[in-house]
């Protein structure tokens, strides 16, 4: 075959597969930057405790083995036990390994420090829970205000609203007190009443009184099935 | 342009039709899920339906029930791997969670499953393996609905651990150390600004025998499974002995062996320091289930319920003490009580809340000198010197200090505890 009819093909050729070599490449990117964390990591063996300066003795401070002289009530009949149906034993000891918490500064709260081994996928800092921030579509700890959604700001590693923030740092506190965050909340991004504030070391919450015992809810199942329009026109009919 | 060149550019182009082809047959599926976390209450040490249970945050109505898994963080993690979304439960156990996925072709979102670890929401503690792994709770998968909303939320219904017949150890571990956070130490600035990423390790018999804490490494060791249904001595009072060193660090009372006795029990008789340090720690715990005003707050190592022997509430009184009473940890642990409730208040006068508590240790001054953190110990820290030291007698002196009020005649009515 003469030279320019081979070139003929292979030019061609070789444009068509590197076009869609790179069409590929391209796509595989923007695919793995919305995928989530596929298999768990190895697991990682916990650090060793360090041996004995007299500092670091392990308090072996626990009970005494005393049991009293009273036996254990029986226990109650099983008519609140759950019903088979729902009732799971699933618990397994599967060694994902140790966590992995984002250090902060040691001068600030250690409190509420973000787990960088797991990371949920998403698409939007709005779909993130325990107010993350979605980063190369991840949910994870934020950086800058940038990060968070409207109104946010990112105060200790978390996405804060705005108008819950009284400090960012230490520094921006007095004396001891630390800035702190008050802890998720139950909405969806978990940060809907989360505040950034200045507490100090001392005092509490002493009042006793305000927080009355609270007796157990009723034992109400969520139940998932749909209600069958057999069963609400029965009672539509049965109803006076 | 040459031929070649012309087809070289067609064939670019081809591919990049290829490309964007490909790009718009991937695409997301997205949801909003919701349920509820429940266990087979059994911790025993709640105040029995036959006693005046005013002030007590633990009844015997919330014993054998299904009671909510409170305060945990929620993952909902698809089949194959992959964390779609994270929330928590609130005080009923119940979550929702806002889910993502990458799907193919407008595929389906597939199954999913609800896998929660021990860890407390807001980081205050985790439940860890004896290895430091984690443990993993999970449900059975469910096909995840595409396209639900905050408003139109996917039910994964309700879960629960354990039975009557075969309750969950681990579960009723994890709502014991819930219980310590919510009804004691989240009562403290001090624990809410310190007490974080607190492991408990569970289980390890062979390190710890009868249950530990090691402050500096913020590390609890339980050491059965048969601890788990007794919080009250096992991991609230092992909570109590973080808080204690959280409040003011020093070296450990390593000495338990006060008349030749290794070990220790409410009644034993110790070296005040290890007398005191363990008094601390059951006061704290104790807290988590009698409150200021509890008439009864009974304190032991049971599984069921506390006899009414161990009433702290109760004392015998100066001038009745036995023979070596003033040494025994629950003579402290009165003391300490006496401070604190609401009862019998023509006896001792004071009622300090619960707070001060932290606060009276943190005054403790650094150094082995008298009322210092480490008075146990010599200069150089190397070996004890003064086991009656860092008791509660110096305890005495800094919540004085602290509060300007005499603490005497609780003192004295509750047999003057050892210390110097």
């Amino acid at each position: 075959m003469k030279n320019e009819a081979i070139s003929k093909i292979v030019a061609p050729t070789i444009g068509a597969g590197l076009g869609a070599v790179a069409g590929l490449v391209l796509f595989a990117l923007s695919a793995v930057g919305g995928a989530a964390p596929s298999t768990p990591p190895a697991p990682v063996p916990a650090t060793p405790a360090r041996p004995g300066h007299a500092a670091m003795v392990p308090e072996r401070e626990g009970r005494g083995d005393q049991e009293p002289a009273v036996p254990a009530p029986a226990p109650a009949p099983a008519e609140r036990a759950a019903p088979a149906a729902l009732a799971e034993r699933g618990f397994e000891r599967r060694t994902i390994g140790a966590s992995d918490p984002l250090p902060r500064d040691e001068g600030e709260w250690q409190g509420m420090l973000v787990d960088q081994s797991i990371r949920a996928a998403c698409d939007t800092t709005a779909r993130c829970g325990l107010a993350m921030a979605c980063v190369e579509g991840a949910c994870g700890a934020c950086v800058t205000d940038d990060e968070c959604g409207a109104g946010e700001a990112c105060v200790l590693d978390h996405c804060v609203p705005e108008r819950n923030v009284e400090c960012r740092t230490r520094h921006d506190c007095r004396g001891e007190e630390l800035c702190v965050l008050s802890g998720y909340s139950d909405d969806l991004r978990g940060n809907g009443s989360m505040s950034a504030f200045c507490r100090p070391m001392d005092g509490g919450d002493d009042a006793e009184a305000e927080t009355p015992y609270v007796a157990p809810p009723e034992d109400a199942e969520f139940d998932p099935r749909p209600v069958r329009v057999e069963d609400l026109l029965e009672r539509l009919d049965g109803a006076p | 342009m040459k031929t070649r060149t012309k087809e070289a550019v067609r064939a670019l182009l081809l591919g990049a039709l290829a490309f964007f082809t490909l790009s718009t047959a991937a695409e997301a599926a997205s949801g909003v899920v919701r349920g509820r976390l429940r266990f087979y209450q059994n911790q025993g040490n709640y105040c029995p339906s036959s006693r005046t249970c005013t002030a007590a945050r633990y009844r015997q109505a919330d014993y054998n029930i299904n009671s909510p898994v409170r305060d945990v963080k929620v993952y909902l993690v698809a089949e194959g791997g992959g964390v779609l979304g994270q929330g928590t439960t609130n005080a009923n156990g119940d979550y929702q969670i806002s889910w993502y996925k990458f799907t193919w072709w407008g595929g389906s979102p597939g199954r999913a499953r609800i896998e929660w670890y021990g860890e407390h929401r807001d980081g205050r503690f985790a439940l860890k393996t004896s290895a430091g792994g984690r443990w993993v709770f999970w449900t059975p998968y469910s096909t995840l609905t595409d396209g639900t909303t905050a408003s139109n939320r996917q039910n994964l219904g309700t879960r629960t651990w354990g039975s009557s017949s075969s309750p969950n150890a681990l579960a009723n571990l994890y709502d014991g150390a819930v219980r310590m956070w919510r009804d004691a130490l989240n009562s403290s600035n001090r624990m809410r600004n310190s007490f974080t990423g607190v492991e408990i390790r569970a289980y390890d018999g062979t390190t710890c025998p009868t249950s530990c804490a090691n402050g500096a490494n913020k590390r609890i060791i339980i050491d059965s499974s048969t601890s788990a249904y007794r919080p009250q001595a096992r991991v609230m009072h092992e909570m109590g002995h973080i808080a204690s060193y959280l409040s003011k660090a020093r070296r450990a009372c390593v000495d338990y062996t006060f008349g030749g006795n290794n070990g220790w029990s409410m009644t034993s008789q110790e070296w005040a320091c290890a007398g005191f340090e363990e008094a601390i720690a059951t006061f704290f715990g104790d807290r988590a289930i009698y409150w200021q005003a509890s008439p009864q707050p009974t304190s032991c190592l049971s599984s069921g319920v506390c006899p009414n022997s161990s009433n702290v509430e109760t004392s015998t009184g100066s001038g009745s003490c036995a023979a070596g009473e003033a040494r025994q940890p629950i003579t402290a642990v009165r003391y300490l009580r006496d401070l604190y409730d609401s009862v019998d208040e023509t006896n001792d006068g004071n009622r300090f809340g619960y707070s001060r508590f932290f606060d009276a240790l943190a005054r403790f001054d650094n150094g082995s000198g008298n009322r210092a953190a480490d008075e146990p110990w010599n200069w150089w820290g190397t070996s004890l010197d003064d086991r009656d030291g860092r008791s509660a007698r110096d305890f005495r002196a800094h919540i004085e200090g602290l509060t300007g009020s005499s603490t005497s005649s609780n003192y004295t009515n509750n047999c003057s505890p050892t210390g110097d």
